[in-house]
This record gives structure tokens, C-alpha cells and sequence, in this order.
């Protein structure tokens, strides 16, 4: 009860966030210097042919007429029609947006999972050598301009060595992979196609890889943290005096009291990288959301652009919703010192 | 949204006073001197690098050898020189001028902007307290590089664009970590004396009240000058940076990332290097000064 | 009346040279028909050769009509889009080339005019079917150019230069026979109609056109055309497109092998991919990755001289370059060679006129301006000026001109000519051309048509769209007006002459050099032909093994 009444305190909080970016969105769009409409029309056009042009979309109207339809449009799921390609936006959207996520999720599982075997490592060794080197390994791939890290990669990883594809696509087509959500593993993995699970995977590696490597370190830092402070807490060390086993206590307590603050760290971590994915995306020639949206920006295809900044907004704000949630959840019961 | 802040919150950490390492807290403070030692002197090489640039650098920031475009590194160009016949080193020296200078003053800016937010926002509460927080929550989740390409273009493009574009992007995690600790302070019971006794509002932000925000702040604030450089670097990648051929790293790294292929590495790595070494070099002074901070509260 | 005259002789040419052509053809189209009848099934298409091409970017929609500049879908829709008529292919210098001079029929029987030259009668083969089945017929011919006026965008702009404003100028005569009436005679309508004869299944768009959307280009944006030299099989959004030779084409030249395009945006890759036998041909590589790849084992470059033209426009009408001696100090301050051997690695011509190496009348007197920082100086004297300060813009994520930029930058400052480089995404370039407040910037394109008529409608008269240097002078509009109607090959050479004459006096453009169209391909790539306007006709593409 405490709970549903947080989430739904929450979501309130969200609705004039989200107005708020829809907002300044559509404000800012039609500020930034660039006619949208130049781009579609041949040289050779005449003002009849732009004023046509304009009316198609909508952009003869006056600001809050149209302001009015889009948001009409929002509430019934309707993102637009792009400019520059006369296709739904909405279904450009869906198509681009689950490769995208597939890469960020995956990249984050794995920081997730070196942050907390590493975090949980470095705190009980803490202040030796294996622990300092963790950190500043960490550290140090904190500092890599990602887009340079995949660079480097592709070089070693795919020119050198060989070990990989080339940073083309996201699957090998003569798998034949039939797509349903545009998350090449994921339909991989719905309808069990064996050879494209693992050349989804293959073309996943590099690029999960580099994502992966810059994130760590927050959340390394997070864990290691939290995970020392149970280890100097009383109760732990009352707990470990009675002779707990080693394996219950490292699974009974240190490794859920250490979770405890990593959902809302990995929230804040999980906006910034499907917001900046547009870079490792470029490199990886990976076809996402992050190029979809940069291109619909130099275009100044309103629509696009809206709709990028709606869902990486809408993605920002749940995620953390989430996180709140689940620490809320969890906070109670561990607290081994409470 | 979630009161999200970088650091530990100090509460938590409640009378822990049997260390498991023995001897750990004397380590940690040792680690986190070495830290701070190597962080700080990375980060005075590059400071130096870029005062002395004009003394050191052997051909200007922006000046073109016709006979040597592309060359491998040698007498005349210890480096070698780029696509347009422009000296690498002389270039990386100018650069961290504008890189260490952008990230800094993007920071400090940040620091302004989110400490004032936070501060007003902490004090006041209520629904001061919950505009400001909705509308810090709404820079937050905008992404920063449509942000970027916006601001640009609504200032014309240039150096002081950028500082403006990190410090939007950066300003409200200060806003939420000077808020949180704001609030804290405001239920002490000498901030409400000394609101009683007639001190005005704004007199007690700024004698009680932000002294004691700002600790976090500043520890937090130099790791945030090495992302800063790498939001730079990334948005110079995307052609949003600064204004060809001014030097700086990102926009190095990618003006030569396409030599690579093709053996010419001393086009893009060395930036890279640079870029790294700085970032690193901020990220270990803050990684240090966190550690000395906590340390102490041990 | 007007002049196709000064054409016919290649005309005659190219009708002996399409017979042979056709006769070639026809053989492989039966080759070809049972190839694919036999497969059925998927992975049969064994038989067909594959390769493998790299792309910049996926095109921004399949519908012609409405699509911005993307020159990715401009170069797919050649492909893809069932064209009646198309540029024929000649021999240069050992060369393959597209012949301007020499306009095929390939879907259509014929074109031809009548003897005013006014009205143009476009003859259908039988029996040539989309995808779907349908037979392309008169009406789809009508339905797809009612559908290009009704945008009013692509083919309604250059379809005002012949003289064709208006859908009741496209009479159906009988199903296979379409006439196109023009308000005046043209020297240019093969040209023109070869870039714009590209026709829609149009019993398929019905099923799709709603009362909202009676052209349907909701379907189109997002649903490749059928019917052209090739028929995309496989188009995964962002990722690639598979093309299969259309085995219902019935024209010169059908395509041999089927292509994967795949979309690999960043020059590096491609190069990479390339290299490591990826990829067969990179569509997307930039001058520089381009250039040392020629000692690179497996890979070769397929080089040939190009009418590509590199300049800086120069804003007439904008202080301080509305100074005469202000461009003339800037034309002789840049560094020509340089460019050429920095930029372009030695593979560009440098040009001397704004009529583009190898257009008929081109002449050495147009440009004759050379690097020589004495004479820029003394230029900026005669303009009374000391120093000068201007904006030069060019395209962003564009290397070349961004090279260019930082060169002209570095050796106009020497003369106290101090430039701001300014790099412009497309849409803010495209409304600071339209307001035309940019002084300087530097432009590369071709002319879809290769013939000073053109050239001026599109760059040097004052309603030009092309011309972002606002120039105009009153002989060269006169003698715009004049050549509609000049026949004589003669008489339009002196004309000619006499424009280039007065450009090299007025110099409104600084113009940089030509560049060599470079395309690195894999050993195994044979067959290509240089496009005369940048866009790859693949269906020329042959493995050699």
C-alpha cells in the first residue's frame, strides 16, 4: 500500500516533467536556425512549391495550432509524419529504438555484473594492491572518449585479429533472422535461431564492449563503497564472530546490502548512455536510435527530433521511477545495521 | 525523481569503528594522497603544457606546412602533421588550452548555476523547492546533444557556446546535491536562531547554509572536469565542437581517426593520449580527494 | 527551332550502338528469366553473383517525388525506378562513362520529338510488367507525372526549365503512347527527361491512396518501387537493401549480379571492410581514405576524369566581395596546386574556365587566374583595402571541403584576407542559400546536363537557383534567352565564348579544380561505368573471377 502510494506519488511528479520537455522541445526546434522544408524540395522549386510543401506538414499553421495537434497526436500515439521521409515517425521509432536498447541493456548488465563480482572483490581486499589496481583500471577506462575506445577496438578486435565482424550491421543476413522487435538477439533468441544468436552476439561484443568499459567505474565505485561498510558494520562483524558460513554471508548480507544503492546509480547511468550512444553507435555503423535522431537533427526534421527527446526523456524519467521503486523495495529488509 | 547524488550519503555509515583491514584507514589515506599526488601532477604537466604553448610548441596553432601533409613524425615535426600539413604536437600543446580551460570554466559555471538552484530549492522548500526540482528534472533528462546543437546555434557558435552547453548538461546533479545537503542544514537547530533572531534569508544561504553544501561540491566537482572534457571531445566528434582549425583533442581525434586505417596513427592517438592522461588526471584527484573525505569521516 | 541538331550525329550513333546492345541483352535476359524461373526458392540465387557494396547511409525514403537530397536514395532510385530513357555509354581514354550526348531509350520503344521540337511523343514497349504483374502502361506513365506535379517538388521544378508546368501538358494517346506537350521548344528535353521519366506502379498505389493521401506516399516512403533495373528484395531499415536484377527489364544492359548494400557510414570502415574483403565496392569513401589505397593488395581504384567542379562562390552583392578587386584578390590567393596535391592527392584537373572541363565550349580564357600572393595583394590595392574579413562556409561532415577551407584559410591570411570557417549542416545551409546571406562558400557539384545552356539556367542567370552568388549581368541573360532558340553549333560556341569572356572579368566564383571520380573496389569488380551526375547505374557491375 505504502508503496502503490509512492509509485502514484511519483508518477504525478512525472507528468509535468514530461510536459516540460515537450515544451521546451517544440519550442526549441522551431528557434534553432534551418528551414526544414529547404531540404525536401529540388533547387528548382518556386515559393508555391514550399507553401505546398509547408501545408503537407502542418507548418503554415500557427505555432500553438500546431502545438495542439501534436500533443492531440501524442495522447493518441501519434508522433507525426517525418519530413524527410514521408514515413509514421512512430514506426521509424519502433525500428530503430530496440537495437538501441538491446545495446545499452546489455552493456549496463555487464557493468553491472563486473561492478558488483569486482566491487565485492576489491572491498574485502581492501586497500591492497588487487584493490587499488581495480580502481584505477576502472578509473582509467572512465577516462577513454568511447568513440576512440571503438576505434581502437575495431582495429585490434576486427582489422588485427580478425576475432570479429566487420562493424557493419548487427547480425550476419544469411542467418535468416526474421525480425520482430528490431533487437537482433532478442528475435534470435523468440524464435530460436541458433547461427543468429550467435552472429547477434558476435556483432554485439565490440560494441557492448566499449559501452561497457566507460560505465563501469561509477558503479564499481558504488559497490565497493557499500560493500565496505557492511564489512566494517557491527553486525556484520558480529555476524561473522558467530561463525556464519562464508557463503551465507557473502549471499545472505554483503552482496544485497551492497545492491541497495546501485538501482538509482544504474538509473542515472542508463540516461546517460542511451543518450550519448549516438557516438559508439557511429563508429559501430550501428543503425539505432542515437544516428536516426542526429541525422532527424541536422535535418531539422522536427517531428523526429521531437519524438527523439520525448523517449530519451520518458526513458530518463521511468528508469529512475524504477529505481526509486526498487529501492524502496529493498531498502527496508537489508539494512543489516538498522 | 530521485534525490540522486554521486557521493555516499554520510548518514549511512553509522559507527562503524571496527575496521576489518587493520591499519585501513592509515592506507586508504595513504592511497588517496598517491592519488592526489599523481592526479595533481598529470594535471600541472597540462596546465604547464598549455601556458608555456607559445614558448614550447615549434610551429603555430594553426599554421600549415604545404610540403608536409600527413608526414610521419620527425626532426621538423616531432609528432608529424595532420591531413592539412598542420604540426600535431605543436597543436596538442595549444589545445589543452581550450580543452583544460573549457572543461574548468564549464564546471565552475555548473557549479554556480546548480549550487544557486539547489540552495534556494533546499532552503525554501515547499513549492519553491518542487518547481525548481521539476524543472532541474527537465535539463536533466534532455539530451545533451540536441541541447548542444541548440544553444550553439542560438549564441553563434564558438568557444563560450560550449562552456555554456557542459554547464547546462552538468549543473543539475549540483542542484540536486546542493539541495539535498540544504536541506539538512536548514533543520539545524542554528539556522532557524538564526533566522529568528532577524538575519535575512539570503544572509544566512550565504554564510550558513552554503559553506556547508559546498563540501561535497567540492569533491565531486574536479571527476566532473574530466567528463566535461569528454562531453567536449564528443560533441567536437559530431562536428558540434569548435570551429575548424582551432585545436582542440576531440575534434583532433576526429579529424584523424580516418588516418588510422590506413597506418598513420600519429594523427589520432596522441590527442587520444592527451585526452585520456587529463581525464585521468581529474578523475584520480577526485577519486583520491572522495577517499581522503571519507577517510576522515571514519 | 531549337536545336537538337548539334546532337543528331551521336543520336544515329547511339541508335546502332543500342541495337548492338540490345541484341546482347536479349540473350541474357533469357538467361536470366530461367535462372530465376528454376531457383523458386530461397538460396538459389546461387547462379546470380553477388557483391557486396558498401553505402554511406540507408535512403531517407523510397518515394522520389517527396525525398529531400540524399544522395544514397537519389543513387538507389536509379536503380530501382523504372526510367524509359537513360544515358548511353561511351569510351574515354579507356574509360567507361555515361554519354550525355547519347540518350537511350531503355523501358520505352522511343522518344522523339516533333519536327517543332515541342511536342515529344513517348512510345511504351508491351509486355513490360512491375513486380506486382501489372503491365506498365500510358496510364502509369500519366498517373506518376500528375503525381510529380501534384508534389511540387523533384521533377515539377525541372520539368518548369522545358516548359511543363502543368499535368494537362501529359496526354495519354493510347496505352502504350504518352505525349508531352511543352509551352516551348527546348534544346534540353532528353536531358531532362532522362532524370524525370521514372514511373510508378500505379494500379499498386491505388490500392493504397486514401482520400487523406491520394498518392499514397505514405506506401512509398516506406515501400521500394518495383520495375526498374533491379527489384529490391530485401530492405531491412538502416541496415541494407538486397537488389536482384529485374528479369522483366527489356532494354540494353540489364544487370548480371545481385548487390548487398550495406549501410556503413563512417569512411574508416568502409575502407576496413574493403581491405579485409567485406565488402566489393565502397560507395562512400572519402578523398583521403581513397587515396593510398591503390598499393593495397586485393583492392583497386577505378579512376576517371569526372565534371564534378570544386569552387568558392562569392557573394556578389555582399561587402566587401561586391568589390570586383576584393575577388579577383581572393582568386588569386588561393592555392590551386596545393589543393590538388594536398586535398585530392594529385587526382584532380585544375580548371581553367566556370564551364567544366569537357562541356562542349569550354575555353582557357574563362579562369585566368592563378596562385600569386603579389597579385592578391595588389588586387586588394586596386580595391583600396587592407585587410579583409569574411565568413567561408562550407558543408559540414564534408572532409574535402573542410581540407579546401583550412588551406584557402591559411594562404588568403597572408594577404590580409582573414576568413572565418563556418561548417553548416544541411538544413540551416539550405535556408542561408535560400536567403542567400552567405559571402563565401565553397560548392562541388555536377551538372545533370552537360551544356552551357544548362549551366547558366542553373547557376549564372539571375533567377538560378544554383547561383548563391546573386550574379547577373545583362549580356549573359541576353544571351541565355537567346540560346533556346540558337541552333548552330557554331553560333552557340561563339556564345559561348563570349560568357566566359565576361565571367573571367567578373569573377563571381573561384574555381578550384576538377577532381577525378575515384571509386575503390575489390580485384573481383569489373563492369563500371562513371556516372555523369555521381549516381551509380550498378546494373553495368560484373564479377570477374
Amino acid at each position: 500500500m505504502r508503496l502503490l502510494r509512492f509509485v502514484a506519488r511519483r508518477l504525478v511528479q512525472l507528468l509535468p516533467v514530461l510536459l516540460g520537455v515537450i515544451v521546451l522541445t517544440f519550442i526549441l526546434v522551431r528557434i534553432l536556425p534551418g528551414d526544414p522544408i529547404q531540404t525536401i524540395l529540388g533547387p528548382n522549386y518556386t515559393e508555391e512549391d514550399a507553401a505546398a510543401a509547408r501545408a503537407r506538414y502542418g507548418l503554415d499553421q500557427p505555432l500553438w495550432k500546431q502545438f495542439l495537434d501534436y500533443l492531440g497526436g501524442l495522447a493518441t500515439g501519434d508522433l507525426g509524419t517525418s519530413i524527410q521521409s514521408g514515413g509514421s515517425v512512430s514506426a521509424e521509432l519502433a525500428e530503430r529504438i530496440g537495437p538501441t536498447l538491446e545495446l545499452v541493456i546489455l552493456a549496463l548488465a555487464v557493468a553491472l555484473l563486473l561492478a558488483t563480482v569486482l566491487g565485492i572483490w576489491s572491498a574485502r581486499r581492501a586497500y591492497r594492491l588487487g584493490d587499488h589496481t581495480i580502481r584505477v583500471v576502472a578509473l582509467a577506462g572512465n577516462s577513454l572518449p568511447d568513440f576512440w575506445l571503438g576505434l581502437v577496438l575495431i582495429l585490434v578486435g576486427y582489422s588485427l585479429l580478425g576475432w570479429f565482424p566487420a562493424p557493419s550491421g548487427r547480425v550476419d543476413p544469411d542467418v535468416g533472422l526474421t525480425p520482430i522487435t528490431g533487437a537482433e538477439l532478442v528475435d534470435a533468441l523468440l524464435t530460436g535461431n541458433g547461427p543468429a544468436i550467435g552472429s547477434a552476439l558476435s556483432h554485439l561484443a565490440l560494441p557492448v564492449a566499449t559501452l561497457a568499459i566507460v560505465i563501469t567505474a561509477p558503479l564499481l565505485r558504488s559497490v565497493r563503497a557499500s560493500a565496505l561498510e557492511v564489512l566494517n558494520s557491527e553486525s556484520y562483524t558480529a555476524a561473522a564472530a558467530h561463525g556464519l558460513k562464508e557463503r551465507l554471508l557473502l549471499r545472505g548480507y554483503l552482496v544485497r546490502a551492497t545492491l541497495v544503492r546501485l538501482p538509482q546509480l544504474a538509473a542515472l547511468v542508463f540516461g546517460f548512455s542511451i543518450g550519448s550512444t549516438v557516438l559508439v553507435e557511429y563508429v559501430y555503423s550501428w543503425q539505432g536510435f542515437g544516428q536516426w535522431a542526429l541525422r532527424g537533427l541536422l535535418y531539422r526534421d522536427y517531428p523526429v527530433i521531437q519524438a527523439s527527446v520525448v523517449v530519451i526523456a520518458t526513458c530518463y524519467l521511468l528508469v529512475f521511477l524504477i529505481a526509486d521503486v526498487l529501492q524502496a523495495m529493498l531498502d527496508p529488509k537489508v539494512r543489516i545495521d538498522g | 525523481m530521485a534525490e540522486v547524488t554521486l557521493t555516499p550519503r554520510s548518514g549511512e555509515v553509522s559507527g562503524a569503528s571496527a575496521p576489518v583491514v587493520i591499519g585501513g584507514a592509515e592506507r586508504s589515506r595513504r592511497f588517496a594522497t598517491t592519488l592526489i599526488i599523481v592526479g595533481g601532477t598529470i594535471l600541472t604537466v597540462m596546465v604547464l603544457a598549455a601556458l608555456l604553448a607559445p614558448v614550447i610548441a615549434p610551429w603555430g596553432e594553426r599554421e600549415v606546412d604545404p610540403t608536409a601533409a600527413l608526414a610521419p613524425p620527425s626532426a621538423d615535426h616531432w609528432l608529424g602533421t595532420d591531413v592539412n600539413g598542420m604540426d600535431i604536437f605543436s597543436r596538442l600543446l595549444y589545445a589543452a588550452r581550450l580543452d583544460l580551460g573549457i572543461a574548468i570554466g564549464a564546471i565552475a559555471l555548473a557549479v554556480v548555476i546548480g549550487s544557486a538552484v539547489g540552495l534556494v530549492a533546499g532552503y525554501y522548500g515547499g513549492w519553491v523547492d518542487d518547481v525548481l526540482m521539476r524543472v532541474v528534472d527537465i535539463f536533466q533528462s534532455f539530451p545533451a546533444f540536441i541541447m548542444a546543437l541548440v544553444v550553439a546555434s542560438l549564441m553563434g557558435g564558438g568557444v563560450l557556446d560550449l562552456v555554456v552547453v557542459i554547464a547546462v548538461v552538468n549543473a543539475p546533479a549540483y542542484a540536486r546535491l546542493v539541495r539535498a545537503e540544504a536541506r539538512s542544514v536548514r533543520e539545524q537547530p542554528y539556522v532557524a536562531a538564526a533566522v529568528t533572531s532577524g538575519v535575512s534569508h539570503l544572509s544566512v544561504m550565504w554564510r550558513h547554509v552554503l559553506p556547508n553544501c559546498l563540501t561535497p561540491v567540492r569533491v565531486i566537482a574536479p571527476l566532473n572536469c574530466g567528463w566535461a572534457m569528454l562531453t567536449l571531445a564528443g560533441l567536437s566528434y559530431l562536428g558540434l565542437g569548435v570551429p575548424v582549425p582551432t585545436a582542440e583533442w576531440g575534434a583532433m581525434i576526429n579529424l584523424g581517426s580516418g588516418d588510422v586505417v590506413a597506418g598513420h596513427w600519429w594523427t589520432s592517438v596522441p590527442p587520444g593520449l592527451f585526452l585520456l592522461a587529463s581525464v585521468l588526471g581529474f578523475s584520480l584527484l577526485g577519486e583520491g580527494l572522495q577517499e581522503r573525505a571519507e577517510a576522515r569521516r571514519r | 527551332m531549337a536545336g537538337t541538331s548539334h546532337r543528331s550525329p551521336a543520336q544515329s550513333g547511339m541508335s546502332r550502338r543500342s541495337v548492338l546492345q540490345l541484341g546482347g541483352g536479349v540473350a541474357l535476359l533469357v538467361a536470366l528469366a530461367s535462372c530465376a524461373r528454376g531457383s523458386g526458392s530461397a538460396g538459389s540465387g546461387d547462379e546470380v553473383p553477388m557483391l557486396r557494396v558498401g553505402v554511406p547511409g540507408y535512403p531517407g525514403s523510397w518515394d522520389q517525388d517527396y525525398v529531400g537530397f540524399d544522395p544514397t536514395a537519389l543513387m538507389l532510385f536509379k536503380n530501382v525506378y523504372p526510367y524509359m530513357i537513360d544515358y548511353g555509354v561511351a569510351e574515354v581514354d579507356g574509360a567507361r562513362v555515361m554519354d550525355t550526348q547519347n540518350i537511350v531509350p531503355t523501358f520505352a520503344e522511343s522518344f522523339e520529338p516533333d519536327e517543332e521540337n515541342r511536342v515529344w511523343t513517348l512510345k511504351l514497349r508491351r509486355g513490360v510488367r512491375f513486380a506486382s504483374g501489372n503491365e506498365l502502361t500510358a496510364h502509369d506513365v500519366k498517373w506518376s507525372k500528375d503525381r510529380a506535379f501534384a508534389a511540387q517538388a523533384n521533377v515539377a521544378g525541372i520539368y518548369r526549365t522545358i516548359g511543363l508546368t502543368e499535368p494537362d501538358q501529359v496526354r495519354v494517346v493510347d496505352d502504350y503512347t504518352v505525349e508531352f506537350h511543352q509551352a516551348f521548344p527546348s534544346a534540353l528535353t532528353r536531358e531532362i527527361q532522362a532524370i524525370s521519366l521514372y514511373v510508378f506502379d500505379s494500379e499498386e498505389a491505388k490500392k493504397h491512396a486514401t482520400d487523406d493521401d491520394p498518392w499514397a506516399t505514405r506506401w512509398f516512403a516506406n515501400n521500394p518501387p518495383t520495375g526498374g533495373y533491379f527489384n529490391v528484395t530485401r530492405a531491412v531499415q538502416g541496415q541494407e537493401i538486397v537488389l536482384e536484377p529485374n528479369p522483366d527489364y527489356p532494354g540494353p544492359d540489364p544487370a548480371q549480379v545481385r548487390l548487398r548494400l550495406t549501410v556503413v557510414p563512417s569512411s574508416s570502415n568502409q575502407r576496413l571492410q574493403l581491405q579485409n574483403g567485406d565488402i566489393d565496392v565502397a560507395l562512400g569513401m572519402s578523398q583521403r581514405d581513397v587515396r593510398d589505397l591503390k598499393d593495397v593488395p586485393g583492392v583497386k581504384v577505378i579512376s576517371a576524369p569526372s565534371n564534378e567542379q570544386v569552387a568558392i562562390q562569392m557573394s556578389v552583392t555582399t561587402p566587401p566581395f561586391d568589390n570586383v578587386n576584393v575577388r579577383k584578390a581572393l582568386a588569386y590567393a588561393v592555392p590551386y596546386d596545393l589543393i590538388i596535391n594536398n586535398v585530392y592527392g594529385g587526382e584532380a584537373r585544375p580548371c581553367r574556365s566556370v564551364v567544366p572541363l569537357d562541356m562542349p565550349g569550354y575555353d582557357e580564357r574563362g579562369y585566368p587566374y592563378t596562385y600569386d600572393l603579389d597579385a592578391a595583394r595588389a588586387a586588394l590595392d586596386a580595391a583600396g583595402v587592407d585587410s579583409v574579413q569574411a565568413e567561408l562556409v562550407y558543408e559540414a561532415d564534408n572532409e574535402t571541403q573542410q581540407q579546401i577551407a583550412v588551406l584557402v584559410q591559411s594562404e588568403a591570411a597572408k594577404v590580409g584576407i582573414d576568413l572565418q570557417l563556418t561548417a553548416l549542416d544541411p538544413a540551416t545551409l539550405g535556408e542561408r542559400r535560400q536567403k542567400r546571406n552567405i559571402p563565401l562558400q565553397i560548392t562541388s557539384g555536377q551538372l545533370w546536363v552537360n551544356d552551357v545552356e544548362y549551366m547558366l539556367a542553373t547557376s549564372f542567370v539571375q533567377s538560378a537557383s544554383l547561383n548563391y552568388s546573386s550574379y547577373s549581368h545583362p549580356e549573359i541573360e541576353e544571351i541565355y534567352e537567346r540560346s533556346h532558340t540558337v541552333v548552330d553549333e557554331q553560333e552557340r560556341m561563339e556564345m559561348w565564348l563570349r560568357v566566359q569572356e565576361i565571367l573571367a572579368e567578373d569573377v563571381p566564383w573561384v574555381v578550384i579544380c576538377q577532381p577525378n571520380f575515384n571509386l575503390p573496389v575489390s580485384e573481383r569488380v569489373a563492369g563500371w561505368v562513371q556516372p555523369i551526375d555521381g549516381l551509380a547505374r550498378l546494373r553495368y557491375l560484373r564479377v570477374s573471377e
